[in-house]
């Protein structure tokens, strides 16, 4: 079978290398020109790799590839192989697919900016640490993809670091990510312990043999079903760090502060997919603690439900669309909770194809209008951004799940599982998470609706466009108006072709996108069986009901968007009562800085001012000032100095380690 | 007289050389100092590099390399039979520390092309200082090795009372007192351990074979002591305060930040790796049962070390000082991992791969905690000598002015938050995997010091380097001069291949401690 990962992560690591040591001195062209063909060939190697892996028979799809040791300490050996099976082979194509699209599209958005280059060597950065963290064979290089995708997202969150909330943001986004590293290591460090290896196959064979034959190396104690609810639970602390679910979904909003096509990679193709791709790879250790699984449910649905609640009520397009993003993450993570696992990567594909869109969509609209991403002063700009518009209603019918856009089979995928799961255990969570699971999907259309409807449609609210580039209106805050002042949107035009291009791909995979998992004749499920198992599904009148239940929730939902925003004018009161609490997101950022920021800082205040200098320092002070002032006290005694001293000294004692040498 | 004599005395006689320049042809003084600093790192590097090419392996404290052994004083005292050999020698656990001081010290001369305040006697001081650092890493007799501790502290005591910073004089004898209270104690914790293992051989290879044969208990205060633990106390004492260790830590942050930027660098990066050594070498190789008695409590030391040390950090407003808290709390990584691999000795084979971990990271960390440490520094200290002061929040937005210097600065954070890829991350890594399956409860607080480091430092970065540029810092220029690049590109260097591609260092460093461990199994199962 073909083998072509190393290239995959070669390639793009080699771009960010070229750009990022030489690209300074590079023009534009040949910066964008070596980013994006090396995420092209990327590309191009993982369709090499999923045609010949097609080509073979199911029990030869999976290939591991030993690079080199990386520590070898004793029996403590751990090498950087690469696996290529179905599920990498997925992923590959949806981290370079997405990620070229969008490396195009950059070159348009970001093609009056001055840290080009810098952008484009992180974005490579960005797609190569992504494709280690999903090609890794163990678990050990997927952390260390897992920080790369980290750093990466560091540097471009903020990217423009002279803006203060772009550097807050970055740092909130590290930390907080951070902290979910915290838990895949614990995982890490438990997973060697009880299984003296960190590779994939063999824990999964350990997990498999657990009750049937004991391991060559006898484990300090059993492996039972708590070591692995503990380990599961770690692992997805991390998954809930990276996919922003809550209670540490509070980077996410903020991450808006990066460009645009960051929004776009980190929504879609990168980034917060890391979460649900950990756990349907980890799938053996998941299914083996249901314990676990039934957490992974309540966190997912709690996030969905939050996420569309909030997403209904906020007025920047770009933070809609990022809490959207938590809210279908929250989707994959149920339908993972379900037990399936293919349902959640199902929907993490098709969500990348209309999510990317959105996002570039939405940078559309901000380029069109100067940076402006205040959805109260938009409106009417359907006539204006035509294509824009057609593409940003059939990504947002793909979101809000319509038949037949991409979003509608994968998100009734997941709800066919929970449905069946809930049919067939008895714990009532099951159905509560059906219930959210519709719920959202009507406030899922609603949102979607009433971010277009606002954008497009009425008449336009904001002042004057002025005709400045958006990244130089990015930098500075605000431009200099000189359009006409009769049309406050003469300048507004519709962005470029290496905008639109990517865009009108994407607009296409958004609507065929999901035929690859139709119900009960599921390609893409199948596919992938081998590695994470046969989803739950429905059948006859049961599957009728859930599809058509779901479809008229969004129905519901695209309706009262329509009444509330389409037809007439809205205007924007100030928010109070609910919808405030909304908008200030259930007061969560407030709760954390006040239990946990307020409070170690001032530990840290305590350690300093009292416990070091008071308490440890004063004793030895005390000490030190006798001591000292004695030697003062000696020295003046003498007529030389010190050094003069410790020099003889010195002298003295090597010139007597000589004699003793050369005469012993 | 073998290779290491050489890398031990030759900076002393280059010291002595430098002194002798008359002052009229000062001017030389600083390429005769990077000139013979270089040859010395030369020698050092080839110490390592020849033999990993060699292929001959690096043994352990029972078959060192480059072994040269003369009898030196032999002195009867009454029954004391006092015998100190010269006896140098070197394994896989004092290599790697070898070539750091070597590279250090080269690094820190270029470094210090800035200073021209008596810069004779400054580049001698240095020298003298390698000296001393080389001599007790290469040591193989315990009274030589005390004797070159005492040795370094007379030059580090000078470099920061004459050229440090506005306190100076205060940090230096601090510094002093501290070390010399400690290595005091542990001057008798070596007479002690002398006697009690027959008296007659003061060498390595001696204690380490019957070291962990020691044991009973004395009175003491009306109670009884475990004679290995109060013998592992007794040692440890001078190695704890140049750890240093929660609560005899407090010397080091006045002591880095007061120190010239050069002996900032080798204060964290070499001087602190001898407390650290002498921990593994000493107190582990030569009395195991007392470190294993006490393993429990030394990792809720090292859990304080390191939660100490971030909680500090935070709120400095100084960036030398919390990076000096910072090393506090990442030198209690090393403490963790020697805890690790004390912990349990009796655990048998399943817990020996844990154990052989946690010691491989914790040498391991010596090692990337000096580069990484000493990059930091190197960092302020560009920093530092073009705009005349460290206050954190006095910049802001000056990576605008200063992008190279800047993203070196970055790149060096991140390398000590634990960054995979890296340097820092392989030690820690491999540090918190063994001492997870042998003390669970310290290593979960320790792990959470890394949530905190990236907290500090990317706070400090945002302050500092971040943000809108204040206009007060316009006129600050990039790094442009060798000597402020090269110390930095050479350590990102080993930084970035360290991390990436640890083998050729762990490689070295495991087969020596692998043989520690297991003696020290074997014995404990008798």
């Amino acid at each position: 079978m073909l083998n072509l990962t190393p290239y995959i992560l070669g390639l793009p690591l080699l771009g960010f290398l070229v750009v990022g040591l030489f690209g300074k001195r590079m023009s534009k062209a040949v910066i964008g020109g070596i980013a994006c063909s090396a995420i092209l060939l990327a590309f191009l190697c993982a369709v090499a790799d999923f045609f010949s892996m097609l080509g073979q028979s199911v029990a030869n799809r999976s290939n591991d590839v030993t690079l080199f040791h990386w520590v070898a300490s004793g029996t403590l050996t751990i090498n950087f192989g690469l696996l290529s099976d179905q599920l990498s082979a997925v992923m590959l194509l949806i981290v370079t697919g997405v990620g070229f699209l969008i490396h195009v599209y950059s070159i348009g958005y970001m093609g009056d900016d001055e840290g080009y280059w810098r952008f484009f060597s992180f974005l490579n950065l960005f797609v190569f640490a992504m494709a280690l963290l999903v090609a890794a064979d163990n678990f050990l290089f997927l952390l260390v993809g897992w920080a790369g995708v980290g750093l990466a997202s560091f540097l471009l969150i903020g990217f423009w670091y002279t803006r203060p909330s772009a550097v807050a943001a970055a740092r909130k986004a590290f930390v907080v990510n951070v902290i979910g590293d915290f838990g895949l290591m614990l995982a890490i460090f438990m997973l060697f312990k009880f299984f003296h290896t960190l590779d994939y196959s063999r824990i999964f064979l350990g997990i498999s043999q657990r009750n049937v034959a004991p391991s060559p190396l006898p484990p300090p104690s059993p492996i039972t079903g708590d070591v692995l609810t503990a380990i599961a639970l770690l692992l997805f602390v991390a998954a809930v760090a990276k996919s922003a679910q809550l209670p540490l979904h509070v980077w996410l909003p903020d991450a808006m502060e990066g460009p645009t096509p960051v929004s776009a990679l980190i929504h879609a193709a990168t980034m917060v997919t890391a979460g649900v791709y950990l756990v349907a790879r980890a799938a053996p250790i998941f299914t083996a603690a249901p314990n676990a699984l039934v957490v992974v449910g309540i966190i997912g649905g709690a996030s969905s439900l939050f996420a569309a609640t909030i997403a209904c009520v906020q007025t920047d397009i770009k933070r809609v669309l990022a809490y959207s993003t938590m809210s279908q993450l929250g989707y994959m993570f149920m339908g993972e909770a379900a037990g399936g696992f293919s349902t959640g990567i199902f929907h993490l594909t098709t969500h990348a194809y209309f999510k990317a869109l959105l996002f570039m969509c939405a940078g559309a609209v901000i380029h069109a209008l100067g940076g402006e991403q205040d959805m109260r002063k938009m409106g009417g700009l359907r006539s204006r951004l035509p294509y824009t518009f057609w593409m940003f209603v059939a990504s947002g019918l793909a979101l809000a799940a319509i038949f037949p856009f991409a979003g509608f089979w994968s998100k009734d995928a997941i709800l066919a599982a929970i449905f069946s799961t809930a049919q067939a255990h008895t714990n009532p969570v099951w159905w509560i998470l059906y219930a959210v699971g519709i719920l959202t999907a009507a406030l899922t259309g609603f949102y979607t609706f009433r971010l277009i409807f606002t954008v497009f449609l009425g008449s336009y609210r904001g002042t004057e466009v002025p005709a400045h580039g958006v990244a130089a209106v990015a930098r500075n805050g605000n431009g200099n108006g000189n359009g006409s002042r009769n049309d406050p949107l003469a300048n507004v035009h519709e962005v470029g072709a290496a905008m639109l291009i990517p865009m009108a791909i994407l607009a296409v995979l958004s609507i065929i996108g999901g035929f690859d998992g139709i119900p009960r004749h599921s390609a893409i499920g199948d596919f992938l069986a081998p590695v994470l198992g046969v989803s739950p599904d429905l059948s006859g009148g049961l599957f009728w009901f859930s599809l058509l239940l779901s479809l008229a929730a969004a129905l519901i939902g695209i309706g009262i968007a329509w009444v509330r925003y389409g037809v007439r004018q809205h205007t924007f009161a100030p928010a109070r009562g609910l919808v405030k609490f909304l908008e200030r997101r259930y007061y969560i950022d407030d709760l954390y800085n006040a239990v946990i920021v307020v409070p170690i800082v001032a530990v840290g205040n305590v350690l300093r001012n009292f416990a070091e200098d008071a308490a440890l320092d004063g004793g030895s002070r005390g000490v030190a000032r006798t001591v000292g002032a004695t030697s003062r006290g000696l020295r003046r005694l003498q007529t030389g100095y010190v050094r003069n001293y410790a020099l003889a000294i010195f002298v003295g004692a090597a010139l007597i380690v000589l004699f003793y040498v050369i005469h012993p | 007289m073998g290779l290491l004599t050489f890398v031990v005395f030759l900076p002393a006689l280059f010291g002595m050389l430098v002194l002798l320049i008359p002052n009229r042809w000062a001017n030389i003084v600083k390429p005769i100092a990077a000139a013979g600093s270089f040859i010395v790192l030369v020698l050092s590097a080839w110490l390592y590099i020849g033999l990993l090419i060699n292929g001959q392996g690096f043994g352990d404290v029972q078959h060192p390399t480059w072994f040269i052994n003369v009898p030196w004083i032999n002195a009867t005292i009454g029954t004391f039979h006092f015998q100190i050999n010269y006896a140098l020698g070197a394994d896989g656990l004092s290599l790697p520390m070898i070539f750091l001081n070597g590279l250090l010290t080269f690094l820190a001369v270029i470094g210090s092309w800035h200073v021209d305040k008596r810069i004779k006697f400054y580049m001698a001081m240095l020298f003298f200082l390698e000296t001393g650092v080389m001599g007790v890493f290469a040591s193989f007799d315990l009274f030589l090795f005390i004797l070159f501790w005492e040795v370094e502290l007379i030059p580090m005591f000078l470099l920061i009372g004459i050229w440090g910073g506005q306190r100076r004089e205060y940090a230096a004898w601090k510094f002093l007192i501290y070390t010399l209270v400690g290595s005091s104690i542990t001057l008798a914790g070596i007479f002690f351990l002398y006697v009690q293992t027959g008296g007659t051989d003061a060498s390595y290879q001696h204690f380490a074979s019957v070291g962990s044969q020691i044991t009973g208990t004395l009175p003491l205060f009306g109670g009884t002591i475990s004679l290995p633990i109060l013998l592992f106390l007794l040692l440890f004492a001078g190695f704890a305060v140049k750890i240093p260790v929660w609560p005899v830590h407090t010397w080091l942050p006045d002591a880095h930040t007061e120190a010239p930027t050069a002996v900032s660098v080798l204060l964290a990066g070499v001087l602190l790796k001898m407390g650290a050594y002498g921990l593994i070498r000493i107190c582990l190789g030569f009395v195991p049962h007392g470190v294993e008695q006490v393993a429990p409590v030394l990792g809720i030391f090292a859990a304080i070390n390191v939660l100490w040390g971030a909680g500090a950090s935070m709120v400095q407003k100084d960036m030398k000082k919390m990076i000096a808290y910072a090393s506090v709390s990442h030198m209690g990584y090393v403490l963790l991992g020697v805890a690790a691999a004390a912990a349990a000795a009796a655990g048998g084979a399943n817990l020996m791969q844990f154990r052989e971990a946690a010691l491989t990271g914790a040498t391991l960390q010596m090692f990337t905690h000096g580069a990484i440490t000493g990059m930091l520094f190197f960092a302020v200290g560009v920093v530092y000598e073009k705009a005349h002061t460290r206050e954190i929040d006095i910049f802001g937005g000056i990576a605008d002015r200063m992008p190279r210097e800047i993203t070196l600065y970055s790149m060096a954070c991140f390398a000590s938050l634990g960054l995979p890829a890296l340097a820092g991350f392989v030690a820690e890594y491999l540090v918190f995997t063994g001492s997870f399956a042998t003390l669970p409860v310290q290593t979960i607080f320790a792990v959470f010091g890394v949530v905190l480091t990236a907290g500090y430092l990317l706070w400090m970065l945002r302050r500092a380097f971040y943000g809108p540029l204040n206009m007060r810092w316009s006129w600050l220029t990039d790094v442009n001069s060798v000597a402020e690049f090269l110390p930095l590109a050479t350590l990102i260097i080993i930084i970035f291949v360290v991390g990436v591609y640890p083998k050729f260092l762990v490689d070295v460093i495991t087969p020596s401690l692998h043989q520690m461990l297991t003696t020290m199994q074997s014995l404990t199962l008798h």
